[in-house]
């Protein structure tokens, strides 16, 4: 178990080199550069310019050096955008905002999927059930850029009970998590009613309800466990997704996230605050997947870790 | 409205159905409808719960730079002008410049010579005086080329600002013998004192950035050489190909010595010089463009220059008492040659400058070549390039701002130039200082404790939020939580119909023309006829009507009619003659005479079942970047030249730097532009149609108009000034290189309970204009600034020296 925690983890290193070489070659093969801008910058400026940040060396000799600096320093170099800050202030500013942005959406996708998915799975084909997936349905389907203005219209512009954006209290945090946490909390609560039929029906659980286990029993003790399966293997994708932050959700809301710099930092050429993005965002993925992997061990006895 | 005041009161209460019902009842009933009937936008009664003297605006988004020598864009300049001020300031409502760290100035008549007196009780916001020195330093600070400041262009109006920037511009550090070829065996020629002020011509060696083979001689009287970097091939003599990719590749990438400067030529349109060089023994010619500088040491193809700054050449009165000592600056290097000559000498006309090789290590930078100085600590003297009639008015602007060179200069020593406008280190002169900086959140500022009108400052606190999103800055405004949408908030053009309706809706004039660009080089644009044609056939009326609905003025010409410094009383006065010379059937929407033009170009326009067709006339390309608004401009513009002349056009958009990479390699037809005027003058717009601005992307080039606005320049009445300028402007619309579209507008909200808000055409509010009055429900225009403007009283005069106005004055010299 340690042994396979330790190799996985380790594993994250080679895979993370390989797609920040690409995504290095790549930003750099984007027409246009960093400094652009409607009014033409003298050439002797911009060489400055180039020297300052050390664009007019090689690529190859750039590569080496944010390498370089990255593993000694784990610094991950100036941002061409805001002079100002650096790539790691900039994460270590907005990171732990989306980081908590993102567990509390996590947190309500998981207490209300949970339920609804359950709901529609032992009540199946009621009106429960109907409802609940109805539900569901409507949450999958409706983008965040549609359901954000809607609860700031109903909340906060008519009802004045919350803030319209921004990042201040609690009160401000409510409206960003549902939004962030709503859909995913309806694909939650479909997988888990999914999950949850195909468990109920096999032969174990007929042999637990053979046995006179109460109703309650069987579903939370025996059923639960198979039924979430399926919502566990999607926690590593999606948790890592809500964690750096959902870009229409902080740019809605306006807050101060990681999210926004996604698509940002390449509008921008800002090519280090794009390999810092990515990095953050890769690393995070795969720590998430080896997570759900051993969590994948824990809960079905099937699964060995190798 | 009814609901605008509710959210003051305390979370409502009820039943849980009602709770959970209310929503969607909501929802339902009201939606937009309470919109709908309000005089205003949102609530007009500001929360109980914000102090009414603290101010709430959006920034727009984090600023690039609070440094006022890099900033160059609008969100960091309406940021950097509460901080800091310069010799003068805005003026409430038409921005013209009023008294701010200079309370007088003198001028020499033809705009040359300006000194400036500093207020003795000016302050920095920890209490140490703002002093002549500051400025000195600020911009030569913004000049040196390791600052490589993006907004520097402002600057070079300064004598020799322009080379000093570009590095062009260096002095002697030791006693130095020009040498005759660029290599240290070679003889030695005139010697140069330590402290010669030299001008580097060409840097050697130099890499050769083509595979075309050099020309064993250069050819003569050829005035053009046309590159093209894709086939490689060299073309001379109206297109002729004289030089081909060499076979084996010629000297490309090579290292080549520069050995002298040859005749002048035009290279790829733009200004250079045909250059002997030389590899391995083997000698020819080729344009500088085609060689591109080595990195690291070599020996710099120089030439004496004397032409450095005299300043006052004669005062009056005459200077009280001996000038202190010029402030001890520090040039990389360290080796501080003489200041320059306080005495005016007559400067001399074009002697033979020596010229020759030096080793490039020899040279260091000298800022004291450059034309500001501090005379003592409430005395600037600045002695400008050429004649710059707008000169007080860019003293406004935030490049030209003082700095603290102890504040600064730590930070750069230490490699982190950019750190010091941090809230803990930054100090700044202006109304406010900084206070919280929170990255891609807010920025708050308090009042400066030694601004000079610190007690009349009625707003204590600024809070300038981060907010990109349209829909975010709306839904703040509208729940209060925004006193002002701040200066680079547009409105989004969905809500402008609605908007304007309300009584806090702000509209006026912008320093801004919407223009359409043409590649001059390219058929069938290349045909000043056909550009006017296309110009003609563009109904811009409609076009403001019914595409932008924002309320702009249809452009017949470049320059907006409603700039200051005399254009616009210009405007006027030609109007009521009736001698307008841009209402004219030449240069108002006219189908039929753009008709008359594209037929005289050869292709006749003929009348078909189907509308117009131009016979034989190729499909043009408008190309711009991808954005809702630019689109439908370009769709009603496709649409009016097929409807009118039966062109034809395809739409092509690209991602913003994309397009500025394709437009600077010229790949493009039609691309829409716009111009932000830097000043309020009508130079700015002109300027990018001069023959060697870096911002004439249309490769149109005339002589005659570059002389013009020279002239213009120099023509120390305003009157007379300005009439030449529209004289230039004329010859610019004949043959019209870009298409003006319109004039821009700027909307805005702002609450009714802001006092002393009024739209100007710089589109920036001061905070200390304003005022806050929670008590009031109403808009109201009466009220002035908080703080009223002080003039400055009538300039003294200085004498200048004779003949500083020569339209052939020698263009800074274009190395490659």
């Amino acid at each position: 178990m340690i042994g396979f925690i330790v190799k996985r983890l380790l594993s994250i290193i080679p895979t993370l080199l390989v797609v920040a070489t690409l995504v290095f070659l790549m930003v750099r093969l984007v027409p246009g550069g960093p400094f652009d801008s409607e009014r033409t910058v003298p050439p002797e400026i911009q060489a400055q310019l180039d020297a300052k940040y050390h664009l007019s060396d090689p690529v190859l000799v750039q590569y080496k050096d944010w390498l370089v600096a990255l593993v000694t320093e784990g610094d991950l170099g100036p941002t061409f955008k805001y002079p100002n800050r650096s790539v790691n202030e900039i994460i270590a500013l907005s990171l732990p905002i989306s980081m908590t942005l993102g567990f509390f959406a996590m947190l309500f996708a998981l207490v209300v999927g949970i339920p609804l998915g359950v709901v529609g799975a032992i009540r199946q084909n009621t009106w429960k059930d109907t409802a609940a997936m109805a539900a569901a349905m409507v949450g999958v389907s409706v983008p965040r850029f549609v359901l954000a203005p809607i609860l700031i219209l109903v909340f906060s512009l008519n009802l004045y009970w919350l803030p319209v954006a921004r990042w201040e209290s609690w009160r401000h945090m409510i409206l960003p998590i549902i939004c962030s946490g709503l859909p995913t909390a309806a694909y939650i609560a479909r997988l888990t009613r999914g999950g949850m039929l195909e468990v109920i029906h096999s032969d174990f659980i007929r042999t637990a309800r053979a046995k006179g286990l109460s109703e309650r029993r069987v579903i939370l003790k025996h059923a639960l466990k198979g039924g979430l399966l399926p919502v566990v293997s999607y926690l590593g994708p999606g948790f890592s997704a809500l964690l750096v932050g959902s870009l229409v959700v902080e740019k809605i809301f306006n807050i101060p996230g990681m999210g926004r710099y996604f698509v940002e930092a390449a509008t921008n050429r800002d090519y280090n605050l794009v390999m810092g993005v990515m990095l953050v965002y890769g690393f995070l993925l795969m720590f998430f997947n080896t997570v759900v992997d051993i969590a994948y061990a824990l809960i079905d006895p099937r699964v060995e870790l190798k | 409205m009814g609901r605008t005041d509710e959210r003051a009161l305390p979370t409502r209460r009820g039943p849980w159905p009602y709770r959970l019902a209310a929503p969607l009842i909501v929802a339902l009933s009201l939606g937009g409808c309470s919109d709908e009937k309000s005089e205003y936008f949102g609530t007009t009664v500001r929360a109980s719960n914000l102090d009414p003297t603290t101010f709430y605006l959006n920034a727009g988004g984090d600023p690039e730079y609070l440094d006022p020598g890099m900033a160059h864009d609008t969100a960091s300049a309406s940021l950097i002008l509460q901080l800091f001020e310069g010799l003068t300031t805005y003026a409430h409502g038409d921005m013209h410049p009023v008294q701010a760290a200079a309370s007088s100035w003198d001028q020499s008549d033809d705009n040359r010579f300006f000194r400036f007196h500093l207020r003795p009780e000016g302050r920095w916001s920890d209490g140490k005086q703002v002093t002549a020195h500051d400025f000195a330093y600020a911009w030569r600070r913004a000049l040196r080329p390791s600052t490589a400041s993006q907004a520097i262009s402002n600057l070079y109006v300064v004598k020799n600002a322009e080379p000093f920037n570009l590095g062009k511009l260096k002095v002697t550090g030791r006693d130095l013998a020009l040498k005759a070829a660029p290599n240290a065996e070679s003889a030695d020629g005139e010697r140069l004192a330590k402290g010669t002020a030299v001008l580097v011509i060409a840097r050697s060696p130099m890499k050769v950035i083509t595979a075309i083979a050099p020309f064993a001689a250069v050819p003569s009287g050829l005035p053009l050489a046309e590159y093209d970097k894709k086939s490689d091939e060299l073309a001379v003599d109206q297109g002729k190909t004289v030089a081909k990719k060499a076979e084996d590749g010629g000297w490309k990438d090579a290292e080549v010595a520069v050995i002298e400067e040859g005749p002048a030529v035009e290279c790829s349109g733009a200004p250079d010089h045909w250059y002997r060089v030389e590899k391995d023994g083997a000698r020819g010619y080729l344009p500088g463009c085609l060689l591109g500088a080595v990195k690291g040491k070599g020996y710099a193809l120089v030439r004496r220059y004397d032409d450095l700054p005299t300043f006052v050449p004669v005062a009056e009165p005459p200077p009280p008492a001996l000038p202190p000592a010029p402030p001890a600056d520090a040039p990389d290097g360290g080796a501080a040659p003489e200041a320059p000559p306080e005495v005016a000498a007559e400067p001399p006309k074009a002697p033979a400058a020596p010229m020759g090789f030096v080793d490039e290590a020899d040279l260091v930078q000298d800022e004291s070549v450059v034309g500001v100085r501090a005379k003592d600590d409430l005395t600037l003297e600045v002695e400008l390039e050429r004649p710059t009639p707008y000169f007080l008015d860019l003293t406004s602007y935030q490049t030209l701002f003082p700095l603290r060179e102890d504040v600064v200069e730590p930070f750069r020593q230490r490699g982190e130039p950019d750190m010091w406008t941090r809230p803990e280190s930054i100090v700044s002169n202006g109304p406010y200082m900084l206070d919280t900086w929170k990255f891609r959140y807010e920025i708050t500022m308090k009042r400066n404790p030694h601004f000079r009108d610190f007690d009349k400052l009625k707003i204590h606190r600024i809070v300038a939020m981060e907010i990109e999103a349209y829909h975010a800055t709306m839904n703040l405004y509208k729940a209060g939580d925004l006193d002002y949408m701040g200066d680079s908030t547009s409105l989004p053009p969905e809500y402008i119909p609605f908007l304007k309706t309300k009584r806090d809706y702000r509209r006026y004039f912008y320093l801004s023309t919407y223009w359409y660009e043409l590649n001059t080089r390219k058929p069938p644009v290349d045909n000043p006829l056909v550009r006017r044609a296309l110009n003609l056939s563009i109904d811009k009326e409609q076009l403001v009507d019914k595409v932008t609905q924002g309320g702009q003025i249809p452009a017949t010409h470049y320059v907006p009619d409603f700039v200051g410094l005399g254009y616009a009383d210009a405007v006027k006065a030609d109007r009521a003659a009736g001698t307008d010379p841009f209402a004219t059937p030449d240069t108002v929407f006219n189908p039929e005479g753009a008709r008359k033009l594209l037929a005289e170009a050869g292709y006749p326009v003929e009348k078909t079942d189907e509308g117009y067709r131009a016979r034989g006339f190729p499909s043009l390309e408008i190309l711009y970047n991808t954005s809702e608004g630019h689109k439908a401009i370009a769709v009603a513009v496709q649409d009016m030249w097929k409807r009118h002349l039966g062109v034809s056009a395809t739409l092509r958009n690209e991602e913003w730097k994309v397009m500025l990479k394709n437009v600077r390699d010229g790949n493009f037809q039609v691309v829409r532009f716009g111009w932000v005027g830097d000043f309020n003058h009508a130079h700015t717009w002109l300027d990018t149609f001069m023959s060697q601005s870096p911002n004439n992307r249309t490769g149109w080039a005339s002589p005659e108009f570059d002389a013009t606005v020279r002239k213009a320049a120099a023509i120390a009445d305003p009157k007379e000034s300005i009439r030449t300028y529209r004289e230039a402007e004329k010859i610019a619309v004949e043959a019209m290189p870009k298409i003006p579209l319109y004039f821009y507008t700027k909307q805005t909200l702002v609450k009714p309970w802001v006092l002393g808000f009024e739209g100007n055409p710089r589109n920036l509010q001061l905070v200390k204009w304003f005022a806050i009055d929670p008590q009031r429900h109403e808009r109201t225009d009466e009220v002035g600034p908080a703080i009223a403007d002080v003039e400055f009283p009538p300039p003294g005069r200085l004498a200048s020296v004779a003949a500083p106005c020569d339209p052939n004055m020698p263009a800074p010299e274009a190395a490659p």
